[in-house]
Parts: C-alpha cells; sequence; structure tokens
C-alpha cells in the first residue's frame, strides 16, 4: 500500500517536473539542435538523434491530466488555464518549426479539455479562428456563414453574452482579415505543403510529387497487393520518405487493399480499447490520459493516412508504431504503457 | 492445535507459482493494447525493410530493437499506480 501510494503520489504531484524536462528539452533543441528536412527538432546523444517534441505530447497528456482530474474545464478560468499550459511547449515546437507536431499537440488538448467537461461550443470556438482564416481567403461567401454562426455559439454557450459574442466574432473576422499576415511568416515549404495537396499536378516534379508518386503507389497495391518487396514504386524509391511518414504508401502498394485496411482495422481497434479505458475506469487522472492517447494516436493515423491519399496536407505526421522513428515509437510505447496501468487497476 | 498448510507437489512450487506470481500484476492489463502495438511494430519493420532494400541503408531491424525497448516500458508501467 505504501509503495503504491508513494507510486501515485510521484506521478501526480512529478507532472511539473516532467511538463520543466520537456520545456528544458524544446529549448536545447533551439540551441543545439540537429536541423533535418528544414526543421530544428534533433538532438545528438551518444551516436542517436533523439526528437524531444515527440516525448512532450506524452508529458502535455500527463500535465493537462494532472490539471483537469480535480477541477473540470466547464469554467472559462480553466480553460484558459489549460491552454496557457499547453501554449508553451506548442509555440516553442512551432519555432522548430515543425508545423505537424504542434498539430497533434492542439489535437491533445482539444480532445482532453471535451473529456473534461468543456463545452462543445466553446472547443468550436476555440478551433474557429482557424477555419476563418481558411474561408476568409478561400471561399468568402462562406466565411460569412461561419461567422454568424460562430456569433450564434458565442450567444448561446459564452457566459457574457454581450461581450463573449463581441469577442468571438471580432477574433473571427481579425483570424480572416490577418491569415495573410500569417501566410507570409511560414516557410515556403510549409505552403506548399499545405496548399498542393488539393492539385499536386501544378508542381508534378516539385512540391506535388511526394503525393502524386504516393498515389500512384496505393493504387497500384489494389486488391491484393504486389507482394512483399515486389512494388515497383517502392523499391525503385519513387516515393520520397518512404520508410518514415509515407511508410502507408508501402504498405498500401505491396499489400494492397487487403494490407491497408488489416492495418486501419488494427488502429480502429486500439481506438476502441483506449475509449473502453478511458469510460470504465473510475479515475479522472488515469481517464484523461487515455483519452489524451486517444487523440494523439487517432489525430496523427487521420492526417499521415489522409496526406499520403491526398486529402490531407503533408504535415510531417508519422504514423503510430508503424514510420520509422525511435523517438516517435518509443513516444508511443510509453503512452500505451501509461494507459496499461490505467487499465490494469480498472474493476 | 494448528492447522497444518497444505501440501504444495514441486509443479506447483517451482513452476505454477512463480508463474502466477510473475504475472499477476499485469492481471488487469489491456492484452488487446499489447497485441495490436506488437502486430503494427512487426508489420512496420517489414515495411522498413521492403523500402530499404534498394537504398543501401539497412537499419530497418532497429525499429524492432527500439519496440522491444518500448515493449519494456509497457511491461514495467502496468506496476505504476495513476489512481486518484
Amino acid at each position: 500500500m505504501a509503495i503504491a501510494r508513494a507510486r501515485y503520489q510521484t506521478l501526480i504531484f512529478g507532472h511539473w517536473i516532467i511538463y520543466c524536462l520537456s520545456l528544458v528539452s524544446l529549448i536545447a533543441v533551439m540551441v543545439i539542435g540537429v536541423t533535418a528536412n528544414g526543421a530544428q527538432s534533433w538532438i545528438g546523444v551518444g551516436g542517436f538523434n533523439i526528437q524531444p517534441s515527440e516525448f512532450a505530447k506524452v508529458s502535455l497528456i500527463l500535465t493537462l491530466a494532472a490539471l483537469l482530474h480535480q477541477d473540470t474545464a466547464d469554467t472559462i478560468p480553466a480553460i484558459v488555464r489549460t491552454l496557457m499550459v499547453a501554449a508553451v511547449p506548442w509555440f516553442l515546437i512551432l519555432l522548430q518549426p515543425d508545423l505537424g507536431t504542434s498539430l497533434v499537440f492542439g489535437a491533445i488538448t482539444l480532445g482532453m479539455l471535451y473529456w473534461a467537461n468543456a463545452n462543445f461550443g466553446w472547443i468550436v470556438l476555440m478551433i474557429s479562428p482557424i477555419v476563418s482564416s481558411i474561408l476568409f481567403n478561400v471561399f468568402f461567401p462562406a466565411w460569412i456563414i461561419w461567422f454568424g454562426v460562430m456569433g450564434l455559439i458565442a450567444w448561446f454557450t459564452l457566459p457574457w453574452r454581450w461581450i463573449g459574442t463581441v469577442g468571438a466574432m471580432a477574433m473571427n473576422a481579425m483570424a480572416g482579415a490577418g491569415a495573410g499576415i500569417l501566410w507570409g511568416l511560414l516557410k515556403q515549404y510549409q505552403k506548399d505543403r499545405l496548399t498542393l495537396f488539393l492539385n499536386p499536378e501544378k508542381d508534378a516534379l516539385g512540391g506535388g510529387y511526394h503525393l502524386i508518386q504516393s498515389r500512384i503507389a496505393i493504387g497500384s497495391g489494389q486488391l491484393w497487393g504486389r507482394g512483399l518487396y515486389e512494388g515497383s514504386q517502392t523499391q525503385l524509391n519513387y516515393v520520397p520518405e518512404q520508410h518514415t511518414d509515407f511508410i502507408f504508401s508501402v504498405i498500401g502498394e505491396e499489400l494492397g487493399f487487403i494490407g491497408a485496411i488489416a492495418v486501419m482495422f488494427l488502429f480502429w481497434v486500439l481506438c476502441l480499447r483506449l475509449i473502453r479505458t478511458a469510460c470504465k475506469t473510475e479515475d479522472n487522472f488515469g481517464s484523461l490520459i487515455a483519452v489524451g492517447v486517444l487523440s494523439m494516436v487517432l489525430f496523427q493515423v487521420l492526417v499521415n493516412v489522409g496526406m499520403t491519399l491526398g486529402v490531407a496536407p503533408i504535415t510531417g505526421i508519422p504514423l503510430p508504431w508503424l514510420s520509422y522513428g525511435r523517438s516517435s515509437l518509443l513516444t508511443n510505447f510509453i503512452a500505451i504503457g501509461l494507459v496499461q496501468s490505467v487499465a490494469n487497476r480498472t474493476p | 492445535m494448528f492447522r497444518r498448510a497444505p501440501r504444495r507437489s514441486f509443479f506447483q512450487t517451482y513452476v505454477t507459482k512463480p508463474l502466477v506470481n510473475l504475472i499477476s500484476p499485469w492481471a488487469g492489463i489491456d492484452w488487446w493494447l499489447m497485441t495490436v502495438a506488437i502486430s503494427l511494430t512487426v508489420i512496420a519493420g517489414l515495411a522498413i525493410r521492403s523500402a530499404q532494400l534498394n537504398v543501401g541503408s539497412t537499419d530497418w531491424w532497429q525499429h524492432w530493437v527500439t519496440g522491444g525497448v518500448g515493449l519494456i516500458i509497457v511491461w514495467r508501467s502496468p506496476a505504476l499506480d495513476t489512481r486518484h
């Protein structure tokens, strides 16, 4: 009993230490980090390259679970406090610049806030500026409708109706108008990644090359695939980064539709078990950990598979357990280990 | 009078009981999660090997080694008590 109690105390009260360590490692990356693919995200330690931003995902899950397990996120101050805690590592990762991982941080935060009883309308309002910035510049009439809907959501959900509604609408208007400025802050390769998935043929030998080759690889796999080690796209290295972010194209080509569906089925089982653990446990802290891991895995799978198929922008997000990368793989196992510790004590 | 402890066979003493003691701390873990994580790592190793066949790099096996380290972490993690 004493040992169990001590371990629990360590994990709950140690979350700030874990959080601070992850911040220190993220700052260290900016000072002594190694640059690859346009991002300064790795630190060389003993001949290995470690990516602290991957481990920071678990650190964020633990920190937010410890913050939200007692005080639920059903008040504005609780949400602001949570967002402030998540914003620091998120900002450090955005500076690397690692857009993909920073998006995963957003998904983890929103998923955990929802599970901690945050009003769903508030979560929609939180992501509304991003949608506004896209709609304002792509299809203005849709932005007008979006703007109105956000006003209604703010009116019916925020505590101070007039101030809240005006604030939410002003935020959306500024996000829409200011998107051009933010766009200018992105690097050219990030701009290409965000836009070329809509029309990769526009730059078939440049920014769209990844996507075109990936789609050819997955399509050529047909139903049963070309066979392991037999895919021409894979073996002739037409798909860049095919052992890391584009590993799903290898599976699609060599194992075919059946193999790809089998992999998706495994992820589906994993997500179901995470939801089951989150629902069954009587402990808020454990439940929030399971939902944090679920948000992390689900978002990465959807975006990674989406980007190999051409329905999501290429953002450099690895496919959990499948993409080559020690930091990413270890992070996923640590996350599952935490969920196992929750499941092990679920009645 | 005291009650005599039930006698255990050699098999029970040296095989069954140590096995039960070994597994019992993890009796409540989710075996589906373990199975899926291991399966995905195995598939990944094969896919990475395929992707590396003609590029000269042959470190695909490191994915399995890292997975093995991860598995040890998962195996030890249920000892942590996260209840509150």
